[in-house]
């Protein structure tokens, strides 16, 4: 049936096809090579910087409008490293700096319990020096300590630690990096002879096999994921993780082996490799040392025991040993699946064992790769001073002290001689009552750190402790004395370090809130007001300080002596390390140890091993599960102080925390789908959902790290060489309500 | 410790300056710009291949192609669609699902993340549902496009979507929806969520109209694509374990319970009931009623029928638009029904004018009494059927014949039963048949929740039950709480005291009954 055309016309007469509403979502060319754009949002010029979240380092392309103010962004194209891509967080990077919760002026508490009441900076400044000195005063020195991050930028590590500890005198700083790398330091260090990640992320696209331990790449590095899928040599995708996790999902093939049996899956390929003499035996004699005892330690992981111990079968094992060695150019990267464990540090050396057993380092496509997790986690690496001094120098190396002390025009009497506490014994510190005054920027412990319940005991019996943060109510901020407004990632000047050693500028592209400061400018006021601004007067801008800093770098692995300014790194795309003088200028890409020569005085690489240790929190009848934690989506960051500000990824994520649970185990406690469950550890308890999935195994299950009672759960036990927390293992039950 | 001094009287000049610098942005003036102004989208490079290089031709469309195997679950495509396209905060056209299956296989076993938009569907029941020909599907492209400006903002077409791709925009009072980026590829540019796409997994595809899905789902758990014969395609869909399943299945989220429909429909169904009463009562009474006892009958048949139809306006985002609401006539029930009230209204008034006032002669009095009854069920048919054709089997045509016709029965009924009461010319029979027409609704609805005592796989039914049982247990046993207490007073007291409260108690039970209707409904993707 048919209307009459003037019926027809009269009806598209009434008909709106445009109009205000209409016209709110109207695009045009926005210019700069970024095609179309809401036509409200076209941008008056653009800048690239670097994201402020994870470690990847992706190039955001800032839409500035004619007051050179940040009003969108769009993932950089030339960048080369995330190619115009970016993960959700990326795209909404500028959302989390509107919130309505930022710290804006400077707050005190007078009484703790006591709601915080907002005071001038000076007034802040004089709180700050007058509480801490009478601590030191009573206490020593020793007694007030820092817990920085991997969140701000290089000079702001640098200017926190110096100022820390040759301007107030403290001997004890560490970083929440401790959190997620610090194995990958200690393993490097040992095993290399510097905390040198050998890779450039061009290798994912030049491997033909890629082992990824530990590393839900997909989840919680998208980009680099995207890396691989470019790879143009069909390369074998091998995934070793517990879970059947996103990543496992995409790779090839996928090994789920026991809970923290890795060492001894690691020994036992070593081992196959060695008798099937599948390894580069040119490559050794030249390069390692200690092969002998080490192919003699891991002759006991016969395939049996190995396959007794992971849960993969002799003939996998056989198949995994065989596609390393046809591979030509293989890489193996890991992450917090390795990094936060018991035995973190061997299990790292491990896999850096069989590259170099294999040769497969220093040579496109390869290496022994730990990807990083923050944004600046690389940067306060060499920079932060807290375990290695400015540099990637040593605090008991005479030599190195009188260096940095000359370059920086400090007296050498104010660099101290010992190391520093890691961040658990800082802890065990205020337990003893040894620290008594502690200051906390740009991390959140009181809901990431191990065994939260103590965490949070711990900070209560503080005499002082200041949070610098640019929220004033995060978990820990709520515990503190006096809590100074920092500006954020987009509100400041800066370089960070990425994964794959590349140096990059972040740039001033929005008015931080009210009075707050850059964590530059409030390390600069405490300075002049604790009484030793004198030191510091060269460090006027994080411009001239980085080029101190890189001063300081010369002659070491990381030299980076050849950048000049900021100006060079923007116009670059950013710079890896080492970049000494008269470097290649055009180089997009650079890897470590082309030439065989490592860092030991020996210029060998060192394998280094030693034996399984048993479960420190091991299942029993009363805890017959082993939880397992890490990131839950690629909407979500860390403790979601900033993830949680944007609507839109907000909805990227459930929101309810699901504890992921094996279909056998849910029938057999009579576990229905979206039911609450209680579980429980040694330490404390909480409630989740049931969500019941094959992907964790029989006996296993697994909560999202970003819930902020999780950590009351995990045990707190610690890897002896680095330090790092372990939160992949630890024993519950579980219960239905 | 001369510096704490010292901040107090000369360095506050450095607190000052180092607050004034970082106010300043210089971003601009420090970094050259390094971007020309090309006329090439720098992303091109990669998404070139990933769209079209010509026009649908007719009898073609564009679609999109999603490889499930190259999505790893980054969900930077509902990210860049917010961003690119100049969204609200909490606005997406892109929405994200899990499917998990192989629950017997460890080896095989599966957990992919589904992106999906606007399925741009061949027969788009956004469009057929719209009362305001705010829809159109483009001749061209194939893309269904939302006008916003003719949108009205009932909603509806969310309810008649079988994917739940039109999204309520409250600050705007309108639905808005994915375009398919139609500018952006009008000028070989990819939509937002292709050009995101680290993985590549989102392509445009032109596809032969014709060769859209009569049977069958595009996904498992996904509507049955009969309905509307969406365009997307799921590369990899068919390798999926025979056990997949949406990760929400059995999450018990209960739906909007969108009040001003909720009050709209019991108030018009009690009043088109009780002019029905009226009616009857007036013609076919063996003895004669009182006058005053007919004008309240008609006047509060009346009051409740122009509440339910002002609540109804309450529901929509752009009342002043809503004349146009005829234009779907040919094809939306919504328009449908709300002509049939449109016309029932003025009838109604009339009626009631004419009864109140005498001013007519019975004959003609009659003939609007008629039309205005006739009318009204019109009305209530045209409200059944408003959300029959939604893809909900909550509300099958039959389900929801029941509800409003017993709704309409019993509320008319035991409008009468207080009216007749108040007014000492109680019915005998009335509050047995009403008590007998409740007990059967209360049976009918009682069935609804049996599904949830079987064993079996899960069904819609099963569902909407768990819903009812669990989440909405309140409002269930409230339900039937005030209902059992209606059935009390009417079987044990005959005053106007118990028939005002039985009434309270039934009236207050329909409309909970009513927010159950909307609230168990599971509504598919």
């Amino acid at each position: 049936m048919r209307l009459p055309t003037t019926i027809s016309k009269l009806i598209s007469k009434l008909r709106d096809p445009h109009g205000p509403l209409t016209e709110q979502l109207v695009r045009s060319p926005g210019g700069f090579g970024l095609g179309q754009l809401p036509k409200n949002q076209i941008p008056h010029a653009t800048t690239t910087m670097t994201c402020g979240y994870c470690a990847t380092g992706c190039g955001l392309n800032i839409h500035l409008d004619k007051q050179s103010r940040a009003t969108g962004l769009t993932p950089a194209t030339p960048y080369p490293v995330n190619l115009g891509m970016a993960c959700p967080k990326g795209w909404q990077a500028l959302s989390p700096l509107t919130a309505s919760n930022r710290a804006t002026q400077p707050l005190h508490r007078p009484q703790r319990s006591a709601p915080a009441q907002a005071i001038e900076w000076n007034a802040a400044l004089k709180i700050f020096c007058d509480r801490f000195k009478k601590i030191q005063q009573q206490h020593g020195a020793e007694s007030i300590a820092f817990l920085g991050t991997g969140q701000i930028c290089s000079e702001e590590l640098a200017y926190l630690g110096s100022l820390a500890k040759f301007g107030m005198g403290m001997i004890h700083g560490d970083g929440n990096t401790r959190q997620c790398m610090a194995t990958a330091v200690a393993a490097y260090k040992q095993s290399f002879g510097f905390d040198a990640p050998p890779y450039t992320y061009q290798d994912f696209e030049e491997s033909d096999v890629i082992i990824l331990s530990g590393s839900n790449l997909c989840i919680a590095h998208p980009i680099l994921w995207q890396r691989i899928l470019r790879n143009p040599h069909s390369p074998e995708i091998i995934v070793i993780d517990p879970r059947k996790t996103e990543t496992a999902n995409a790779a090839t093939q996928h090994f789920a082996i026991e809970a923290k049996s890795d060492l001894v899956l690691y020994y036992g390929l070593a081992n196959l490799l060695i008798q099937n003499q599948w390894i580069n035996n040119d490559f050794i004699q030249k390069h390692c040392s200690d092969f002998d005892t080490f192919a003699e330690h891991v002759a006991a992981f016969t395939p049996e025991i190995t396959a007794q111990r992971t849960g993969i079968s002799i003939e996998s094992l056989r198949s995994l040993a065989k596609t390393i060695h046809q591979g030509k150019r293989v890489s193996f990267w890991w992450t917090m699946g390795i990094n936060q464990g018991y035995e973190a540090t061997r299990t790292a050396q491990a896999i850096i064992n069989l590259a170099l057993i294999t040769g497969n380092i220093g040579r496109p496509g390869t290496g022994a790769n730990s990807i990083t997790g923050q944004c600046n986690a690389m940067g306060s690496r060499l920079f932060s001073n807290t375990t290695n001094l400015l540099g990637g120098h040593d605090f008991t190396n005479p030599e190195h002290r009188k260096k940095v002390a000359e370059q920086l025009d400090i007296p050498v009497e104010r660099i101290p001689t010992q190391n520093s506490d890691p961040y658990d014994q800082i802890l065990q510190g205020i337990e003893d009552g040894k620290i008594r005054g502690l200051w906390i920027i740009a991390t959140n412990p009181a809901h990431s750190w191990i065994n939260q319940k103590r965490l949070k005991s711990l900070l209560d019996k503080l005499d002082f402790l200041v949070v610098q943060d640019m929220y004033h109510d995060t978990h820990t901020a709520r515990h503190a004395d006096l809590i100074l407004p920092a500006a954020a990632w987009g509100e400041k000047d800066g370089t960070f370090i990425n994964s794959e050693r590349r140096i990059s500028v972040i740039k001033k592209v929005a008015q931080a809130p009210g009075q707050a400061l850059a964590d530059f400018h409030i390390f600069r006021l405490i300075a002049q007001a604790w009484g030793c601004g004198d030191l510091f007067k060269k460090w006027t801008s994080p411009e001239k300080v980085f080029q101190l800093l890189s001063k300081l770098t010369q002659n070491q692995p990381c030299d980076i002596t050849g950048i000049t300014d900021y100006q060079m790194l923007d116009q670059a795309g950013g710079i890896q390390w080492p970049y000494p003088q008269k470097s290649p200028s055009n180089e997009k890409h650079r890897r470590l140890f082309e030439d065989g020569r490592f860092h030991h005085s020996d210029k060998r690489a060192k394998l280094i091993f030693a034996d399984p240790q048993p479960d420190p929190d091991p299942c029993d009848d009363s805890f017959p599960f082993k939880l397992n934690t890490g990131r839950g989506s690629s909407a979500q960051w860390h403790t979601q102080t900033r993830t949680c500000h944007s609507p839109a990824l907000r909805k990227l994520h459930p929101s309810e925390l699901l504890l992921e649970l094996h279909p056998d185990d849910a029938r057999q406690l009579g576990i229905h789908p979206n039911t609450p469950l209680r579980i429980t550890s040694r330490q404390g308890k909480l409630t989740a959902t049931a969500f019941i999935t094959p992907n964790v195994s029989p006996g296993h299950v697994f909560l999202p790290m970003h819930h902020q009672h999780v950590n009351q759960l995990t045990h707190p036990s610690f890897d002896p060489h680095s330090h790092q927390p372990n939160y992949k293992s630890c024993a519950v039950k579980l219960e239905q309500i | 410790m001369t510096s704490i001094e010292e901040i107090a009287s000369g360095e506050t000049t450095l607190i000052d300056q180092l607050l004034a610098d970082q106010q300043s942005l210089t971003a601009v003036a420090t970094f050259s710009q390094q971007h020309t102004d090309t006329n090439e989208p720098a992303q091109s490079r990669y998404y070139k291949k990933l769209i079209p290089l010509a026009q649908p031709r007719p009898g073609e469309q564009y679609s999109f192609q999603v490889d499930l195997a190259a999505c790893t679950g980054c969900k930077s495509c509902v990210t860049a669609c917010n961003s690119l396209n100049g969204l609200d905060p909490d606005e997406a056209w892109r929405d994200t699902s899990l499917l998990i299956g192989g629950n017997n296989d460890n080896n095989n076993s599966l957990r992919q993340v589904v992106t999906s938009a606007c399925h741009h569907c061949a027969e788009p029941t956004c469009a057929s549902g719209c009362p305001v020909l705010a829809y159109e599907k483009d001749p061209v492209t194939g893309i269904v496009r939302h006008l916003d400006d003719q949108c009205i903002g009932c909603q509806y077409c969310i309810l008649t979507c079988a994917y739940d791709v039109p999204k309520y925009n409250s600050r705007l009072g309108i639905v808005r929806k994915c375009d398919l980026c139609q500018s952006r590829l009008a000028e070989g540019e990819a939509p937002a969520c292709v050009q995101a796409c680290p993985n590549e997994a989102i392509k445009i595809k032109i596809i032969k109209t014709d060769d859209l899905p009569f049977k069958g789902a595009i996904l498992p758990g996904m509507a049955a694509s009969a309905h509307s014969r969406p365009s997307t395609t799921y590369l990899g869909s068919d390798d999926l374990p025979t056990d997949t399943n949406p990760a929400d299945l059995h999450q018990l989220t209960p739906g909007h319970n969108h009040l001003p429909l909720v009050c709209m429909l019991t108030l018009t169904q009690a009043s088109v009931g009780l002019f029905l009463f009226q009616f009857f009562f007036a013609q076919f009474s063996q003895e004669a009623i009182k006058p005053a006892l007919n004008h309240w009958l008609s006047l509060s048949a009346l009051i409740m029928g122009l509440s339910g139809v002002a609540s109804s306006i309450l529901h929509l985002g752009q009342p002043l638009k809503a004349w146009r609401a005829f234009l779907g006539l040919r094809h939306s029930w919504l328009s449908r029904e709300i002509i049939a009230f449109g016309l029932w209204m003025p009838l109604a008034t009339l009626y009631t004018l004419l009864t109140l006032f005498d001013l007519a002669p019975p004959a003609l009095t009659r003939f609007i009494g008629a039309l205005t009854v006739i009318t009204g069920l019109l009305s209530i048919t045209c409200s059944i059927m408003v959300y029959a054709v939604t893809p909900r089997p909550f509300w099958s045509l039959s389900r929801t014949a029941i509800r409003f016709t017993t709704t309409s029965l019993i509320l008319g009924l035991a409008s009468a039963l207080t009216i007749t009461t108040l007014h000492h010319q109680a019915l005998p029979w009335l509050p047995t048949v009403l008590a007998l027409a409740l007990i059967s609704k209360l049976i009918f609805e009682l069935s609804t929740l049996l599904p949830a005592f079987t064993t079996s796989p899960w069904t819609p039914a099963q569902h909407s039950a768990q819903l009812q049982l669990h989440p909405l247990r309140r409002s269930l046993f409230t339900r039937f709480g005030l209902s059992a207490f209606a059935l009390l007073l009417l079987t044990a007291s005959s005053t106007p005291l118990s028939a005002l409260l039985a009434t309270t108690a039934i009236f207050s039970a329909e409309l909970i009954a009513r927010t159950l209707f909307f609230r168990a409904a599971v509504t598919s993707k």
